[in-house]
């Protein structure tokens, strides 16, 4: 049964995207400064102002795409994760390759109630962006004894 | 267990490594000073200030020596070292993934060598530990105690810990490791693992290492090396020397010249030959039980020992040089970073082979290798991947160009002929790379996948538990095709190798997807 990303995690994205046209504001005025003070090049203040808009503006524009097509699923054997429209991109990653699960929580996810759970293997690190707390703890647990079977099987 | 230092002779190695390493940059000041006309004040300067690298290089060595210890404990080695801050690391014999043992020439009288021990930790990367000047029977001793813990682990079921000799992933479970608290057993080591006769063997004949060295595109960067040194010489040489010669060279004909840049080619080349030749010197495989032991060099002898259930993956790689003869390199993908190759930091097994060979002369080796390669399902049509090549190497040419026309514009002409014969041959060659890639499943824990580059090929044979996840990407545009990509993720080294097949058929993709993961 597929699980979605609860709803809080636009709001975490959308806050990640204030504070990204934030920075990228904060360069572009400082640009200005440099260009109205000391004659720095017109240059400099229009490619802060681009990359702001290109930044920011991409990370705003996809955040109803990535809600709407994250999709985790874990069985027995297996998690998977989907994501993706225009290029479908579906990732298998067996409970017996698990060597790690970890609960991060930043400031602005935490406000939110949400954690990322991020799934380690010897290789690869895969991260669910955002489910609440309470589901954090039920995916680690879960993962991990279907990881200490795995083994205990083998 | 009393802890132990280093041999003296480790200090010489010690300082002589950070004089090398310190070296060009004193050079570079040294040449400036030359460069203006000598004079004797300068000289001494430059001469004091070279005695006072020496002596840092000298203190520093120091420190490292009286402050490094180690210890060979009944299941974990010790390694203690630091001044300010005291780092003491154990590495449990089990975990040990490859031992690579350097000894140059100079230290054999001594029966010394320098020992690196990396395990799966992905902390950085430098082996977890260096032991600079050991002798020689420290390696065995270590190879002995882990084969004695391994096999106290696997007769005590009720502890818990897996045995490393069978388990198949590169990294152990979070189960606690069997603690032996009994003292040492008293049962005698087993047979030497890293000297006594092997199971299996086999030497890279003088033929063979001569085609690797010949058929290396290695001297590209030795040419780009020596084009290099030739300008800072022009920048620190000093200005009447540059002068005369410009003289000189202006006044010769134009074959001279081109007889000039030949022979610059030719010692690039020869460099890289020779370079080769004794890097690989008597290459040698040999299987012991179930460790691998790759060695080679004539002024370094280089060995690198692996279990052989630590080895993700078995790749055959050809250069396009090397495909046109026939030729492949074989490589072993572990979970650490020892044993560079000439082109990247993949454990060489054999380094060079005829493709009809490589299968045979491998399986005693690694037996779940299969007896030949099987037919492989690849792309329907490999147009793609030229049109791929093509357009990235024209978007490479564009930008060269570009960039000539705004900086070097008399260049123009040479990158713009440059970049279109590039792009006319990237056609042909992803056409190629199309043709080499495929994947095909032999049993239900066994997968062979081809890759094709523009300008190499690799073939890689893979087991179902060295992969450690599987993703699909499914692109709209071509949905109506019916294709789609596949990547294969692994470990290799400090991280990750990731295996993309592209444009591939959706139900080659789905097998592939069913055989991963049975109950999807």
């Amino acid at each position: 049964m597929e699980e979605r990303l609860p709803a809080a995690i636009r709001r975490v994205w959308w806050i990640g995207t204030l504070l990204t046209a934030g920075w990228w504001g904060a360069v572009t005025a400082v640009a200005w400064l440099g260009h109205t003070l000391w004659h720095w090049p017109l240059w400099v203040v229009l490619i802060g102002a681009a990359v702001l808009v290109l930044h920011a503006g991409s990370k705003a524009l996809l955040i109803p795409y990535r809600y709407a097509y994250w999709r985790y699923r874990i069985t027995d054997t297996a998690v998977y994760l989907r994501e993706g429209a225009l290029v479908r991109k579906e990732t298998a990653i067996p409970i017996s390759r698990i060597q790690n699960v970890t609960l991060e929580a930043g400031p602005i996810l935490r406000a939110n109630g949400l954690q990322e759970v991020q799934i380690q293997t010897a290789a690869t690190t895969d991260a669910i962006a955002g489910v609440t707390t309470a589901t954090a703890a039920t995916l680690r647990d879960l993962i991990l004894r279907l990881a200490q079977e795995a083994r205990d099987d083998a | 267990m009393t802890p132990k230092r280093l041999h003296p002779l480790a200090l010489v190695m010690l300082i002589g490594g950070r004089l090398l390493t310190w070296t060009p940059l004193a050079l570079l000041a040294f040449l400036r000073d030359f460069k203006g006309g000598f004079t004797r004040m300068e000289g001494l300067t430059d001469l004091g200030l070279l005695g006072i690298l020496v002596a840092i290089a000298a203190l520093s060595a120091g420190v490292r020596y009286w402050r490094f210890t180690y210890t060979l404990g009944p299941d974990a080695l010790t390694v203690s070292s630091g001044l300010f801050k005291r780092r003491t690391s154990h590495i449990p014999y089990t975990k040990i993934q490859t031992l690579q043992r350097q000894q140059w020439f100079f230290l054999t009288p001594f029966g010394l060598e320098r020992l690196s021990i990396e395990t799966s930790g992905q902390d950085s990367d430098k082996a977890e530990a260096v032991l600079d000047a050991v002798p020689v029977q420290v390696a065995a001793q270590i190879e002995a105690r882990r084969m004695r813990v391994a096999v106290a682990g696997a007769t005590d079921v009720a502890t818990g810990g897996s045995p490393d000799v069978t388990a198949a992933g590169p990294a152990e479970p979070a189960a606690p490791e069997a603690p032996i608290s009994e003292p040492m057993p008293t049962t005698p080591d087993p047979a030497p693992l890293l000297t006594g006769a092997p199971d299996d063997s086999y030497t890279a004949d003088a033929h063979a290492l001569n085609l690797y060295a010949l058929t290396s595109l290695g001297v590209i960067p030795i040419i780009s090396g020596l084009l290099w040194v030739v300008n800072k010489l022009e920048d620190l040489a000093p200005k009447a020397w540059v002068d005369a010669l410009g003289t000189t060279l202006s006044h010769l004909a134009v074959t001279l010249l081109v007889g000039l840049v030949i022979l610059v080619l030719l010692i690039g080349f020869a460099l890289s030959y020779f370079n080769l030749i004794q890097k690989y010197y008597r290459f040698t495989l040999t299987r012991r039980g179930d460790l691998l032991t790759a060695e080679r060099g004539l002024l370094k002898r280089d060995a690198v020992s692996v279990q052989r259930p630590r080895i993700q993956a078995v790749r055959a790689k050809a250069s396009i040089l090397r495909q046109c003869f026939h030729l492949s390199t074989v490589q072993g993908l572990t979970a650490s970073s020892a044993a560079a190759d000439e082109s990247d930091d993949d454990l060489v097994l054999l380094p060079v082979v005829a493709d009809a060979a490589l299968l045979p002369t491998m399986r005693p080796f690694i037996p779940w290798l299969p007896t030949d390669l099987p037919t492989l399902a690849r792309p329907r049509t490999p147009w793609r991947y030229a049109r791929n090549a093509a357009l990235t190497w024209a978007t490479i040419g564009l930008l060269a160009i570009a960039a000539s026309w705004w900086w070097w514009r008399a260049w123009t002409p040479w990158v713009a002929g440059g970049a279109a014969a590039l792009t006319l041959l990237a056609g042909p060659l992803g056409w190629l790379a199309g043709r080499h890639t495929g994947v095909v499943q032999l049993d239900g824990d066994r997968l062979v996948c081809q890759i094709g580059h523009v300008w190499s090929r690799e073939t890689l044979f893979l087991r179902r538990a060295n992969i450690q996840s599987l993703e699909r990407k499914q692109p709209v545009w071509l949905a109506r095709t019916g294709l789609g990509h596949l990547t294969i993720n692994l470990r290799k080294g400090n991280g990750l190798a990731s295996l993309d097949v592209k444009y591939l058929a959706q139900p080659t993709i789905a097998a592939v997807w069913a055989w991963y993961q049975p109950d999807a």
